[in-house]
C-alpha cells in the first residue's frame, strides 16, 4: 500500500535549510492499522503530510498503491487525495459555514458527483455514524466528538483505502476520545488502511504496529498489543 | 467540481458577508449607473433633435449664401483636410437673391420655395428695436406653421410689396393685449403695416431647430422688405421639394440652377440629412466621451473588487487549505473565487442598468428639458464591461488562492 525508499524532505526558509526527514524508509501493507508516534518536530506530520499526498519530497521513492507519487501532477496528486486518502485532523477543519452534510459531501462534489446523489450519499453515511439528527447543524453547534465524527465521514465518504489520521484525539476528551479511536478500529476492520500520528504512547499503543520516528529519522518499528 | 456547485458555493460565500459584498458591488453599481445615466442624456438628445428637424418636414432643403463645407468624416480625421466648419447660418453676403428665390419656384422638383431675410425694425408702439423676418407666401406652408386668427401672407401681397404681416402669439399679446388683432395697423419705423394673420401659441422647444422663438416672430413679406433696402439679396432660402425621393434631384436641380444664374457656385445646399448626419456626428462624440468618463469609476469598482477579493483569499486560506486536502484541484479554487469575483461585477451591472433606466426615467420626468433615451447598445457594452471588469481584476485573487500551497493553507491561522 505505502512503500517508502530513502525518502529526504529539507524545509528552507530562506536563510537555514532544516532537514526533517532523512532516509526514511516505510512499508505499510494494505489493511494495515499503524501509528506514527514521535515527538513534536520529530517530522511525524510532515511525514503524514507526504504519505497523504499534501506536500512534495525532495529525494527518495514514495509509491501508493502502487502509484509513482514522485512523477504525479499537482493535479493527479489532488485526485489522489480524493479519491485513494481521507484526511482526519486534529482540529477538524470543517467549513464553519456549512453544516454537517454539506462538510461530508464535499469531497464527493469534488469527484464530480451529482449534487443529489453526493447529498444522499453524505446523508446516509452521517446517519450510519449517529448523527442522522445533526445533518443540518453547523460545526459551532455541534459537540467535539460530533465534529470529529462528521470530519471522519467526510474522510470516507469517498471510500479511500488509506485513512490518515493527525492527532485526531488531541482536541477531545478522553471518553470521547476513546469513541473516535473506536471508530478507527471498526474502520480498519472493515478493511481500510489506517494510519495515525500521535505524540501519545497510549493512543500509538490502539494500532497493531508503532512506527517510531525522531528527529526525521524512522527509528524502530515495534508491534503493539 | 461541477461549475454549478461552484457558483452555489461562491452565492454562500457572498451570502455570508453581505455588507461586505453590497459595498463591493456598489462600486460597480454606481459605475454602470453613471455610464447609462449619461449615455442616455445623450441618445435622448440626439433623438429629440432628429425629430424635431423632421418635424420640420423631412423634404427640406436649405440653400445658405456662400461655400460652406459640412464636414464629413474624412475631412475630421484626416489633418489635411481644409479646416472648414459648420459656417454661421444666414449671412447674407449677397449673393442668393429675391430672382434666384423665383427662379427655384419654377422647378418640378420643387413644390415651394421662400427666401427668408432676418432684418430689425422700430417698432413704434413700444420704441423697441424688434426683429422682423422677410418671407415668401410659401414659407408658412413649408414650415406648416398653424393660425389662430386671420390668414397668411399671400402671392399677391408679395407681388405687390404690400406692408402686410403676420404676427407671433407674443408679439400679439406685446401689441394688441392679445385680442384678435387682424385688420388692425402698428407701426414699424413710422409706416403703418396691416395685421392679416396671428399666429398660434407654439411652446419653444429647447433645442435643435426648434429653439427658435416663432412666438415673438414678425413676419413681412420678402419683397417689401428688399424694397427699403438697396440690394436684392435673401438671407437663405429654404426649398420644399415635390417629395422625400425628390430630395436628391431637386438638390442638384438646385445647384444646377443657382450656378448658372450666378456662374459660379458661391452657395451651399444642405438638405434635411445632411444636417442630421452632422449634428449626430458631434453628438455621439461627446455622448462616447461622457460615457467614457463614467466608465473610469467602473474601473475603480473594479479594483475594489480585487482588494476585497484578496482580504477574502488571504482570510480563508484555512479553508483553501481544506478544499485542497480533500481533493479540490488549482482550476476547482480559481474558479470558485473568479465566479465571487465575477458575480460581484455582474450584478453590480445589472443592479446599476435597473437604477440607471430607472434613474434616467426619472430625470426626464423631473428636469423635461434634458431627454433621456435608453440605447440598447449602452446596456449590452456596460454590462460586458462590468462581466470584463471582474474577471480581470478577478483573475489575480483567484489565481493567488489557487496557487497556495495545501500544508501552508491548513497551518495559517
Amino acid at each position: 500500500m505505502v512503500e517508502i525508499e530513502s525518502l529526504y524532505k529539507s524545509y528552507s526558509n530562506g536563510l537555514n535549510v532544516t532537514e526533517v526527514l532523512h532516509d526514511v524508509s516505510l512499508g505499510i501493507s494494505a489493511g494495515e492499522f499503524v501509528s506514527i508516534m514521535g515527538p513534536s518536530g520529530s517530522g511525524k506530520s510532515t511525514l503524514m503530510n507526504i504519505i497523504g499526498c499534501l506536500d512534495r519530497f525532495d529525494r527518495g521513492s514514495y509509491h501508493l498503491e502502487g502509484l509513482d507519487i514522485a512523477e504525479a501532477s499537482d493535479n493527479r496528486l489532488a485526485e489522489i487525495r480524493n479519491m485513494h486518502v481521507g484526511f482526519v485532523f486534529q482540529s477538524f477543519n470543517l467549513l464553519p459555514q456549512y453544516n454537517a452534510v454539506e462538510n461530508v459531501e464535499l469531497p464527493l462534489l469534488y469527484a464530480d458527483e451529482t449534487p443529489r446523489a453526493a447529498r444522499q450519499k453524505a446523508g446516509e453515511l452521517l446517519e450510519f455514524l449517529g448523527l442522522g439528527h445533526r445533518l443540518n447543524h453547523k460545526p459551532c453547534q455541534l459537540s467535539g466528538g460530533e465534529k470529529q465524527r462528521v470530519a471522519i465521514a467526510r474522510a470516507v465518504v469517498n471510500s479511500p483505502s488509506l485513512v490518515l489520521a493527525d492527532e485526531p484525539t488531541g482536541s477531545l476528551d478522553s471518553k470521547t476520545g476513546s469513541e473516535v479511536l473506536e471508530m478507527f478500529r471498526k474502520l480498519n476492520e472493515a478493511g481500510k488502511t489506517v494510519i495515525l500520528v500521535t505524540h501519545s504512547r497510549e493512543i500509538a499503543e490502539e494500532a497493531q504496529r508503532i512506527v517510531h520516528i525522531k528527529d526525521g529519522v524512522v527509528s524502530e518499528a515495534s508491534h503493539a498489543g | 467540481m461541477r461549475v454549478s456547485e461552484n457558483f452555489r458555493s461562491s452565492f454562500r460565500a457572498l451570502g455570508h458577508s453581505k455588507i461586505r459584498t453590497f459595498l463591493t458591488m456598489l462600486g460597480v453599481i454606481i459605475g454602470v449607473f453613471s455610464v447609462i445615466m449619461l449615455t442616455s442624456i445623450g441618445e435622448g438628445v440626439k433623438q429629440r433633435i432628429a425629430s424635431e428637424v423632421e418635424s420640420l418636414g423631412a423634404n427640406l432643403l436649405y440653400v445658405f449664401p456662400g461655400r460652406i463645407q459640412m464636414p464629413t468624416m474624412s475631412q475630421t480625421e484626416s489633418r489635411l483636410g481644409a479646416r472648414a466648419g459648420f459656417g454661421p447660418l444666414g449671412t447674407a453676403n449677397g449673393s442668393l437673391t429675391y430672382e434666384d428665390v423665383l427662379a427655384l419656384k419654377e422647378h418640378e422638383d420643387i413644390s415651394a420655395a421662400t427666401g427668408i431675410l432676418s432684418g430689425a425694425d422700430i417698432l413704434d408702439k413700444l420704441n423697441l428695436l424688434v426683429s422682423t423676418t422677410g418671407v415668401d407666401e410659401d414659407f408658412f406652408r413649408i414650415r406648416a406653421l398653424e393660425l389662430r386668427y386671420g390668414r397668411y401672407i399671400t402671392l399677391e401681397e408679395r407681388e405687390s410689396k404690400s406692408r402686410v404681416a403676420v404676427i407671433g402669439s407674443e408679439a400679439n399679446n406685446e401689441i394688441f393685449d392679445g385680442h384678435d388683432s387682424t385688420g388692425k395697423t402698428f407701426e414699424l419705423n413710422g409706416v403703418g403695416y396691416e395685421v392679416v394673420g396671428v399666429l398660434q401659441y407654439k411652446k419653444v422647444e429647447s433645442m435643435g431647430p426648434g429653439a427658435e422663438d416663432l412666438n415673438v416672430k414678425i413676419y413681412v413679406p420678402v419683397s417689401e422688405m428688399l424694397d427699403r433696402r438697396d440690394d436684392w439679396s435673401v438671407g437663405q432660402i429654404l426649398v420644399r421639394a415635390a417629395s422625400p425621393k425628390a430630395v436628391d434631384s431637386a438638390k442638384r436641380s438646385i445647384e444646377g440652377i443657382l450656378r448658372d444664374r450666378h456662374g459660379v457656385v458661391d452657395f451651399t445646399v444642405i438638405t434635411q440629412d445632411d444636417m442630421l448626419a452632422a449634428i449626430n456626428r458631434i453628438l455621439s462624440v461627446l455622448s462616447a466621451a461622457m460615457g467614457g468618463i463614467a466608465a473610469i469609476s467602473l474601473v475603480v469598482g473594479g479594483i475594489g473588487i480585487m482588494n476585497i477579493m484578496l482580504v477574502s483569499v488571504t482570510e480563508r486560506t484555512r479553508e483553501i487549505g481544506v478544499r485542497k486536502a480533500i481533493g479540490a484541484k488549482r482550476r476547482d479554487i480559481l474558479i470558485q473565487f473568479l465566479i465571487e469575483a465575477v458575480v460581484i461585477s455582474v450584478f453590480g451591472g445589472i443592479l446599476g442598468v435597473l437604477l440607471g433606466v430607472g434613474g434616467s426615467a426619472a430625470l426626464a420626468r423631473i428636469v423635461p428639458n434634458i431627454p433621456t433615451a435608453i440605447s440598447f447598445t449602452a446596456v449590452a457594452v456596460s454590462l460586458l464591461f462590468a462581466f470584463a471588469v471582474g474577471c480581470f481584476f478577478g483573475v489575480y485573487p483567484a489565481a493567488k488562492a489557487a496557487r497556495l500551497n495545501p500544508i501552508e493553507a491548513l497551518r495559517s491561522e
